[in-house]
């Protein structure tokens, strides 16, 4: 086979592509859903002003490429703060922010799907609004949103083939660099298709797995 | 125990609740009867304040529950309310939805707690439920379990909201004894029903509300048998 020798050859860059390419996959992950569980409480909030900015952060977000966001944090921090980014730092919180726009509108979407009277039945005793959101409205929110949340932790993955653009090492930078050092154009993309594949693969599996430990109480 | 001061509510324009007075004694059983739409429900919601009320005052044991502010949840701990559609935990097990509020309000440690919810189940008979998850249960069941979630905080007052609308009629029977043997036991309880028999049975008061007006009160049997108002007539007229 001959692709196999292909990446055999090369299969130090690609190691270095795919560590980077699950270090910000996994950090992007972890960091951007806790800030869209934050975004998410802000844009739910009474207070106006918070709502506000909230659904302003999500919309501009939501509403501009990633490539854009990514280019923009790593050249932006020189322009405006005089700051030479590491480009795997740029690309981490670039990938973050975006994420958090879009979990925070899943998460919200999956607490208001929980029914008024879990909300009324927890307060009538006398439990307060933290502990309702935390035993009762939560946990079951979360069993609605799983499949929608697995979905964007499968597209934050790929998306992150986009921090290449700025010289980040992943798993897309080093298919490019296999490409020009092997002469190769088609080959070395099936490769990069396939890990690609292999990651998001697992990861809907695994999601899946706990979508069926919580379908207990069903 | 409850004083309500001419309580107005307003969804909007729409005025739901016309300057409601009305007092309720410990251990007393009232019963709220009337058509829909005539604010019998919104009227006990506002007792838990789970309604705002647009204008009055309601007060609990003394304490005006508009100005309580983060003691509402206090307040809440010696009010149980049943709703007409049980709202029962689906992720949590009988047993759980139970022994959660003493647990967590600090008023029982887990084992208490437990002891306290084996022994509701016992009277409810329905012991053998403990460890099921209510999507497994009758509607009857998840009712009375409800019941139990409630009393487990041991409230001074308990509040059904059409308790047993949304149940088949075969179900109705076994909530209703429930209900009957707390009003037997000493419980202040406020009855939202269309339960005719069980007004007339149970209930030491009866009142009859309209468009959001109480039209008449009085002890069941002289409301039941001898109604004044033309509305209170026209209306058991129709239902009994």
């Amino acid at each position: 086979m001959e692709i196999l020798d292909l990446f055999v050859e090369y299969k130090q860059y690609y190691l270095i592509g795919i560590k980077t390419t699950i270090m910000l996959s996994f950090f992007s992950l972890i960091i951007g859903t806790t800030l869209g569980g934050i975004l998410c409480l802000l844009r739910l909030s009474k207070f106006r002003l918070l709502k506000a900015v909230a659904t302003v952060y999500i919309e501009v977000f939501r509403g501009t490429p990633m490539m854009v966001q990514i280019a923009l944090v790593y050249f932006g921090s020189y322009v405006l703060l005089g700051v030479d980014m590491n480009s795997f730092l740029a690309a981490l919180i670039a990938v973050s922010l975006n994420s958090a726009a879009y979990v925070a509108e899943i998460i919200r979407s999956g607490i208001q799907s929980v029914d008024k009277g879990q909300w009324e039945a927890s307060r009538s005793l006398g439990l307060s609004n933290g502990q309702t959101m935390r035993h009762i409205i939560l946990p079951q929110a979360v069993k609605n949103i799983l499949p929608a949340l697995g979905n964007e932790f499968v597209t934050l993955i790929k998306e992150t083939a986009v921090a290449s653009t700025i010289g980040v090492l992943d798993l897309m930078h080093a298919s490019k660099i296999v490409q020009s050092s092997s002469y190769k154009a088609f080959d070395p993309l099936v490769i990069v298709a396939a890990i690609y594949f292999s990651l998001t693969f697992t990861l809907s599996k695994l999601v899946g797995v706990l979508e069926r430990r919580l379908s207990y109480s069903d | 125990m409850i004083k309500i001061v001419n309580l107005d509510k307003y969804y909007g324009e729409k005025q739901v609740l016309k300057n409601i007075n009305l007092e309720i004694k410990e251990g007393e059983v009232v019963a709220l009867i009337g058509p829909s739409g005539s604010g019998k429900s919104t009227l006990i919601r506002c007792i838990d304040y789970l309604e705002e009320p647009t204008s009055g005052e309601i007060y609990i044991n003394g304490k005006n529950i508009a100005d309580s502010g983060k003691d509402i949840d206090k307040i809440r701990q010696n009010i149980g309310m049943v709703f007409q559609h049980f709202n029962l935990f689906p992720h949590k097990t009988v047993l759980e939805n139970i022994t959660l509020a003493p647990v967590l309000t600090g008023r029982m440690s887990k084992e208490e707690a437990e002891d306290k919810a084996i022994e509701l189940l016992k009277t409810m008979d329905l012991l053998d439920k403990k460890d099921s998850y209510p999507a497994s249960l009758s509607g009857g069941q998840k009712q009375r379990i409800a019941i139990a979630r409630s009393l487990a905080m041991e409230p001074k007052i308990m509040l059904f909201d059409e308790a047993t609308s949304a149940l088949d009629p075969e179900m109705v029977g076994e909530v209703l004894k429930v209900m009957k043997d707390l009003a037997e036991s000493g419980m202040t309880m406020v009855v939202v029903t269309h339960e005719m028999a069980f007004a007339k049975e149970v209930a030491d008061r009866v009142i009859f509300m309209a468009e959001g007006e109480i039209v008449e009160e009085n002890t069941a049997v002289d409301l039941f048998e001898n109604p004044q108002n033309p509305r209170t007539i026209e209306f058991l007229s129709k239902v009994l």
